[in-house]
């Protein structure tokens, strides 16, 4: 039920031989990157019970920190996930090769707009929260929504290297 | 708008789109039908804000505590312990299949990582028992199916964050139609090995042998009383909880069963955090499709369909029942949660059903979903690793689909059944 969007082959060669490797290295980097967000979460979770019950306070910050954490980790988690099939996606394979090609097409093209709206909207709303500041760590609005415009860049960029290194279907 | 959407929604995910761009695509659709672009900015606040919330932190450490089992050897124990349990009587494995998932259940709380655990082992080891292959998938599908039900549960975060209920009420809710699962298909197992001759293949039963699986089983049997006595009796979060519970897995798998590695750790903050990655991105979706059905106001005018029926309980509740059933069949279960109990929520507040009685309910009726075709994740999990013909499965498993439908329709009309326990405890 995980979806691969890498199944439209549209370069060949050298270039091939670039993306390949450029969209492994970006999930795996990605994928580091998002482990150790999650591991700075937890101990930050962990760090607030302690506090609670050892200093019978918990700093006002803790919450959002592992908030803010949790959803770059997701962001950034989001390219791995797409390179390694995990989006939930149906494939039913039961429509014939030229159709299937068809609609090959019409989806990457449906992804990329969507991924590159996404990207460009929310680059312009981090952009117009610079100014105000978050409750808990005082820092700037724009520092944890600009996860998203990173997050869905980072899944495009991650897509169009799979479609340059050619990527056939992972189930 | 809203029929188109729904067309537009199925047309996508038929074609094979990523659920979470299908719903973002579906959106973009509806905003462009309303035509006021200064809207635009709101599906970028709307991602975002249906990712960022404290009450659904928990998941990913659930997920984490649940794979780490796994790494740390806890998974072996629980299973030695079932079937220390089990074993002994005739058609020994399908019980063992069945208590295992109520065991696994009450820790990692996820029904496909309960169907890829046991169904490796137990599926062969049923069939070396005499049972046909596809029935020892389909029981091992179905069963999985008391994951999400028995606490904790990743569904029951949700439903929790969406209407504001009690997660320890909803956690307390789960456990008595949990249990009724286990039992509805224990019943079906014990008929099924006795009309297909299987024979009694594990020694005899003893107390000793028991005694020794409990006492190695014990290092994974801490986590769920972690989780769930944090909860139920206030010390902590479910986020706490969850984190805490992932604390001392690591430690214990260090410590107690001494077979977690640095890979082990490693491989199962990766899969933790892809997999939260896939989840949570669905719901970002999935709230910016709440904003758009909240806009057209699809909650009132479903309502106002449905008032007619308010008067009688469990009318109301076998329609919704039957509604969320059909589009769980189709539609991923995250995503089914989401978007229908905010359409629902007014109907069943109307109706004066008890919240928990309500997210119980919505959630077994998701959760069969999980073994229906055609997007049913277990059964292809199932088939998967037990190496069974698809179309075997989905004819194999509709008694399953049965069977706990006919659970639903009990929780249904005894509503007090899901209420006994979260009572007992003043929720």
């Amino acid at each position: 039920m995980t979806g691969d969007m890498g199944d439209v082959s549209l370069f060949s060669g050298r270039f091939r031989n670039i993306c390949a490797p450029a969209a492994k290295g970006l999930a795996k980097g990605s994928l580091w990157l998002a482990g150790v967000l999650f591991l700075v979460m937890t101990g930050d979770i962990l760090a607030g019970v302690g506090s609670r019950y050892i200093f019978k306070a918990v700093p006002v910050w803790t919450e959002e920190l592992a908030r803010y954490t949790l959803v770059w980790m997701v962001m950034i988690a989001a390219n791995p996930a797409l390179y390694f099939s995990d989006h939930m996606a149906i494939d039913l394979d039961i429509f014939p090769g030229r159709t299937a090609r068809g609609i090959a097409l019409v989806r990457g093209v449906l992804f990329v707009g969507i991924l590159g709206f996404m990207t460009w909207q929310g680059s312009l709303y981090a952009t117009k929260m610079v100014p105000f500041k978050t409750m808990g760590l005082g820092i700037s609005k724009a520092i944890p929504l600009a996860a998203v415009p990173a997050g869905l860049g980072l899944v495009l960029v991650q897509y169009l290297l799979m479609l340059g290194a050619g990527r056939g279907r992972r189930s | 708008m809203t029929l188109g959407m729904v067309i537009l929604f199925f047309l996508l995910m038929i074609c094979g789109m990523p659920l979470f761009a299908a719903l973002l695509v579906t959106a973009l659709a509806g905003f462009a039908w309303i035509g006021d672009l200064s809207l635009l900015r709101i599906m970028v606040q709307q991602f975002f804000g249906g990712m960022d919330l404290f009450s659904l932190m928990a998941i990913p450490f659930f997920i984490f505590a649940g794979t780490l089992m796994d790494q740390a050897g806890m998974t072996e124990r629980l299973l030695h312990m079932a079937r220390a349990l089990v074993g002994h009587l005739r058609g020994g494995v399908g019980y063992v299949n069945v208590v295992g998932s109520i065991i696994f259940a009450g820790i990692n709380g996820s029904a496909a990582a309960d169907t890829s655990a046991l169904g490796t082992v137990l599926i062969p080891a049923m069939e070396r028992d005499g049972y046909d292959r596809s029935y020892a998938a389909g029981l091992t599908a179905g069963s999985s199916l008391i994951g999400p039900i028995i606490p904790p549960s990743i569904f029951m975060i949700l439903y929790a964050a969406l209407t504001r209920t009690s997660v320890g009420g909803l956690f307390l809710a789960g456990v008595v139609p949990g249990l009724i699962l286990g039992l509805a298909f224990m019943a079906m197992n014990y008929f099924h090995a006795r009309s297909c001759g299987i024979s009694v293949a594990g020694g005899a039963f003893s107390f000793s042998g028991l005694a020794t699986a409990v006492g190695r089983g014990m290092s994974a049997l801490v986590a769920p009383f972690i989780i769930i006595g944090g909860i139920v009796f206030g010390v902590m979060t479910p986020t706490e909880s969850g984190a805490v519970a992932a604390a001392y897995v690591a430690v214990a798998g260090v410590l107690w069963t001494r077979e977690l590695t640095l890979a082990g750790f490693w491989s199962a903050v990766f899969r933790t955090v892809r997999l939260t990655s896939s989840i949570f991105l669905i719901m970002g979706a999935a709230a910016v499709i709440g904003w758009l059905m909240a806009w057209e106001q699809v909650p009132q005018e479903f309502a106002a369909r449905v008032m007619p029926f308010v008067g009688n309980k469990i009318l109301v509740l076998a329609l919704l029942s039957l509604v969320t059933f059909f589009v769980g069949m189709f539609m991923e279960e995250v995503a089914t949660l989401v978007l229908l109990t905010p359409v629902f929520l007014p109907i069943a507040k109307a109706a004066q059903i008890d919240p928990l009685v309500f997210g119980i309910v919505m959630i077994l009726n998701i959760t069969i979903a999980l073994i229906t075709p055609p997007m049913g994740a277990c059964v292809y999990i199932a088939a998967a690793v037990g190496n069974v013909p698809l179309t075997a499965m989905f004819r194999r498993i509709w008694p399953f689909v049965a069977c706990a439908m006919g659970v639903v329709m009990l929780m249904i009309i005894f509503p007090g059944l899901i209420l006994l326990i979260p009572r007992a405890f003043g929720f």
